[in-house]
C-alpha cells in the first residue's frame, strides 16, 4: 500500500493518504507532531480561505456536552477577542461565550438550538479580517463538503494544531510542506518520531530518502507525544478530544492508551532541557491534581507487611456466587475504616498550625 | 425589618445603581441587599437583566431577594408545550415567562422566595450560594434536614426538593438564583406543571420533575418573611456587610433606565413562546361527532413558535377537500396559539357555505385543533 500510494500524483494525494495512513493503520506517525500537521493544514489557503475553528468549550469541569442556544454573531459579521459570539446551555446554566480570536464569523456549523453538541465538538469557523469569508473551506467532519474539504480525521487532528502547536518544540516554517517520502525514509521517521519538513529531500524529484532521514535522525531528538499514537477506533475521536487544550471531554477511557509506548524516543539520549507534554484529559488533571494535593497535604509514613488474604478472596467467591460484587480494593478500604477506629491516634489532620484528631473520615 | 420602606433608602439605591460601569466611585463598595417591591414575574426578571447588563460587580456582590404573584417560570431553551398545561395556566390567570437562565421550569407564587446571587462571573460560585442558605436555614431552625445536592437542588428530609437552581454567565458578570419553597400552594403546583399535550418531540431541555415540599409542612411557625431575613442575615455575615435590605421598584424607570423596555420584551410572545426551539406535533385523536367517532391525525413541524409544516388527515370527504386544505393552508405560518387558531377558524368559516351541518363538523374540527395549543 504505501508504495503504490505515494508514487501517485499530487500532494494533496499524498497528503491524504498520510492522514490515512497514520490513522487506520494504526501505524506510527508520519507527521508527529501537531506543527506538522499545522503546516499540511496551512496549505490549504491554495483551495480556500483559512479557517480558525471554534470549538465547544468546556465551561465547567464536569461539563460533557452542552447545547448551544443562540448564535450572537451573524455570518459575515465581525468577531472581535473578546466579544460575545453565542450563548450555551449546560447543567442548568446560561453561559456566554467569548471570541477569543479577531475575525470574521464565516460559518456556523451549528445552529440555534442544537443540543448534546459534545466538548471539543465544532461549532463555527473564523476567517481573518479582509479574507473572502464566504469561501470559507468546511471541513468535512463538519457535515458539509465541498469540493476542497481536505479529509475528516486530518482536519480534526489539525484542529489541535492551533492550540498545542504553542507547546511544540519546532519552530513554524512556512511552505512546502508535502513531502515525498521513500519508504525506508518514512519507516525511519515513524519510529523515531521526526518531522520530514526540517529537511530539504535530497532525492531525485524531491524524494526525501532514507540518507535524509537518518541525518535527520542524528541531528534532532524529538519527543513523540504519545496522543498522535493512534490505536484503531478510538483514534479519531480521542484525537480530537484530548487535544483540546484545557478542556476536553471526558474521555472513555480514563487513561489514554495504556498501550501506547513512553514518550521519549528509545535509542536517543534526552537532549538537556527537552522535554515532551502530553496533553492530558479532564480526568487525568482531576486525577493528578488530588494525588499532588494528597501527597503535598498529608504527612505519609510507610509500613510494609504481607497479609495472606486468601481468606478475603473465598469470602469474595461466596458473595460473587449471590451477585454480589465486592473488590478487594472495598476489603481494604474497610480494613482501614476498622483500623481507624481503633488507633484514633491515625485518623488525624494536619491543618498547618495544630494537629486535628477527627472523630470520623469519610 | 424587611418591610421598613424609605424614600431615603431608594434614592441612596438609585445613587449606587446608577453609577456607570466605567467610573464606578464606591460609595459603599460592600455587597449589597436588595428586595423588590413587586411581585410581577416579568417586572423581577427584568431587574435581573438590569443588574446584569448595568451594574459593576468586581469590587461588590448583589444578593436579589424577590417573590411572585402565581406564575410559571420556563428555562431560556425549553418547550412551554412540554412543561405545562398552558390550558389551565389561561384559565386561572397564572403568568408564563421565559427566562434568560437555562435549567428547568418551576411553580412561583407568594409562598415561594426567590434568591438571586449576582458577582462578577470570576467569582460565579453556586455551591457556595447554596451553602449560604443551607446555613441560614439551619441558624433559624437548627432542626432541619436541609442539604444540597450536587445537582444544585435543596432537599428537605433527603427527599424533597424545596430548591432549585438556575444560571447565567455574560461576559463579565454573572448570576445564580434559586427558588426556595416556604408555603406554596403545591396543588396547583403540580397541575401547573403537568403538561397535557401529547405527541411533541423537540430538543427542548426538558426539566427534571421531583417531589416537593414546603418548608412551613416541616415547621408551621416559618414564613416567608423570617427566611427571607435569615437569608440576608447571613449573606450580610459572611459579605461583611450591613444587614439592611434595601427595598427597590423594578418598574422605577429614573432609578433603573431602560428597565421598562426590558420587562416588556419578558412579556413579548416572540420571547415567550417564540423562542421554543423547534419541535414538531404529532397526534392522533379522536373526534365525537354525531354518535361517531372519527380518527383524526395531525402532524405539525413548529418552529420559533409558529407552525411551519401542517398536516390534517381526516376521514375522506369528511369535509370538502378544498375547505380542509385551506385550513391548512391557513394554518401554515400562523402562531401556534388558540387564539389565532380560533380567529383563523372563525374568519375561514365566514367564506365558506352556509351549511349548518357543515359548520358544525367544522368547529369540532377546530375545537380539538386548538386543543392541542
Amino acid at each position: 500500500m504505501a508504495a503504490s500510494l505515494w508514487l501517485s500524483c499530487s500532494g494533496k494525494g499524498v497528503a491524504r493518504f498520510l492522514v490515512r495512513g497514520r490513522l487506520t493503520l494504526g501505524a506510527g506517525v508520519s507527521f508527529p507532531t501537531r506543527e506538522g500537521w499545522r503546516r499540511l493544514h496551512e496549505t490549504r489557503e491554495l483551495w480556500g480561505t483559512h479557517s480558525i475553528k471554534v470549538h465547544m468549550p468546556a465551561l465547567s469541569p464536569t461539563m460533557e456536552e452542552g447545547n448551544i442556544v443562540k448564535w450572537l454573531k451573524k455570518e459575515g459579521e465581525t468577531v472581535n477577542a473578546g466579544d460575545a459570539l453565542c450563548e450555551i446551555e449546560t447543567d442548568k446554566a446560561v453561559i456566554t461565550m467569548e471570541s477569543s480570536d479577531d475575525g470574521v464569523l464565516a460559518k456556523i456549523l451549528v445552529g440555534d438550538g442544537s443540543k448534546n453538541v459534545r466538548l471539543g465538538s465544532l461549532i463555527c469557523l473564523l476567517v481573518e479580517e479582509g479574507q473572502d469569508w464566504r469561501q470559507v473551506e468546511i471541513p468535512a467532519d463538519g457535515g458539509d463538503i465541498p469540493s476542497l474539504a481536505p479529509p475528516a480525521p486530518m482536519l480534526t487532528s489539525t484542529s489541535a494544531g492551533p492550540s498545542v502547536s504553542a507547546l511544540s518544540k519546532l519552530e513554524h516554517e512556512p511552505g512546502k510542506l508535502q513531502v515525498r517520502l521513500s519508504p525506508a525514509a518514512r519507516n525511519i521517521l515513524e519510529t523515531y518520531g521526526l518531522d520530514a519538513s526540517n529537511i530539504t529531500p535530497s532525492g531525485p524529484r524531491g524524494i526525501f530518502t532514507k540518507e535524509d532521514a537518518l541525518k535527520l535522525l542524528e541531528e534532532k531528538h524529538k519527543g513523540k507525544p504519545s496522543e498522535l499514537k493512534p490505536v484503531v477506533s478510538p483514534a479519531v475521536p480521542q484525537v480530537t478530544a484530548v487535544p483540546s487544550a484545557l478542556q476536553a471531554a471526558a474521555v472513555t477511557s480514563p487513561y489514554p492508551r495504556p498501550a501506547v509506548p513512553p514518550v521519549s524516543t528509545p535509542g536517543q539520549p534526552a537532549a538537556l532541557g527537552t522535554f515532551t507534554e502530553i496533553p492530558a484529559s479532564n480526568i487525568r488533571r482531576v486525577i493528578a491534581k488530588r494525588l499532588t494535593e494528597s501527597k503535598t497535604t498529608i504527612p505519609h509514613a510507610y509500613a510494609a507487611a504481607d497479609c495472606n488474604i486468601d481468606a478475603v478472596l473465598r469470602l469474595r467467591k461466596e458473595l460473587a456466587n449471590d451477585d454480589i460484587k465486592i473488590s478487594v480494593n472495598d476489603f481494604i478500604i474497610k480494613a482501614t475504616a476498622v483500623t481507624l477506629k481503633q488507633i484514633p491516634n491515625v485518623n488525624v489532620t494536619w491543618d498547618g498550625e495544630v494537629c486535628r484528631q477527627l472523630q470520623s473520615i469519610d | 425589618m424587611v418591610l421598613q420602606s424609605s424614600l431615603k433608602n431608594c434614592l441612596q439605591l438609585s445613587c449606587i445603581l446608577r453609577t456607570p460601569k466605567a467610573g464606578f466611585r464606591s460609595t459603599t463598595n460592600g455587597s449589597l441587599i436588595i428586595q423588590s417591591t413587586s411581585n410581577d414575574v416579568y417586572q423581577n426578571l427584568a431587574m435581573e437583566d438590569w443588574i446584569h447588563d448595568h451594574m459593576n460587580l468586581e469590587n461588590r456582590q448583589v444578593l436579589f431577594l424577590w417573590r411572585n404573584a402565581p406564575a410559571v417560570v420556563i428555562g431560556r431553551h425549553q418547550n412551554p408545550w412540554q412543561e405545562c398545561n398552558l390550558r389551565l395556566l389561561r384559565q386561572k390567570n397564572i403568568k408564563l415567562a421565559r427566562r434568560r437562565s437555562g435549567g428547568g421550569t418551576v411553580y412561583h407564587d407568594l409562598g415561594n422566595i426567590n434568591l438571586t446571587f449576582f458577582t462578577c462571573r470570576k467569582r460565579y460560585e453556586r455551591m457556595e450560594n447554596l451553602k449560604l442558605v443551607v446555613k441560614a436555614l439551619k441558624a433559624l431552625r437548627p432542626q432541619l434536614d436541609v442539604h444540597v445536592t450536587d445537582r444544585y437542588d435543596i432537599l428537605l428530609g433527603r427527599h424533597y426538593k424545596i430548591s432549585g437552581t438556575a444560571a447565567k454567565l455574560g461576559r463579565t458578570n454573572a448570576y445564580h438564583h434559586c427558588t426556595l419553597l416556604c408555603n406554596a400552594d403545591k396543588f396547583v403546583l403540580s397541575s401547573a406543571l403537568k403538561s397535557p399535550y401529547k405527541g411533541l418531540k423537540s430538543n427542548a431541555t426538558p426539566s427534571v420533575p421531583a417531589s416537593v415540599k414546603n418548608l412551613f409542612e416541616e415547621d408551621p411557625s416559618l414564613t416567608c418573611e423570617m427566611l427571607l431575613d435569615a437569608i440576608a442575615e447571613e449573606y450580610a455575615t459572611q459579605h461583611q456587610t450591613d444587614h439592611h435590605i434595601t427595598l427597590i421598584n423594578p418598574a422605577d424607570e429614573t432609578a433603573l433606565p431602560g428597565i421598562n423596555n426590558k420587562t416588556k420584551e419578558l412579556q413579548t410572545w416572540e420571547w415567550v413562546y417564540g423562542k421554543t426551539p423547534k419541535f414538531s406535533v404529532s397526534n392522533c385523536f379522536s373526534m365525537v361527532y354525531k354518535d361517531s367517532v372519527l380518527d383524526v391525525k395531525v402532524d405539525m413541524d413548529v418552529k420559533h413558535g409558529r407552525i411551519e409544516v401542517c398536516n390534517i388527515d381526516l376521514p375522506e370527504q369528511w369535509l370538502p377537500p378544498a375547505l380542509s386544505s385551506e385550513l391548512v393552508r391557513s394554518l401554515t405560518g400562523s402562531k401556534f396559539c388558540p387564539n389565532e387558531t380560533t380567529a383563523l377558524a372563525t374568519t375561514l368559516l365566514r367564506v365558506c357555505p352556509q351549511d349548518e351541518e357543515l359548520q358544525n363538523r367544522w368547529n369540532v374540527l377546530c375545537e380539538n385543533m386548538v386543543m392541542l395549543m
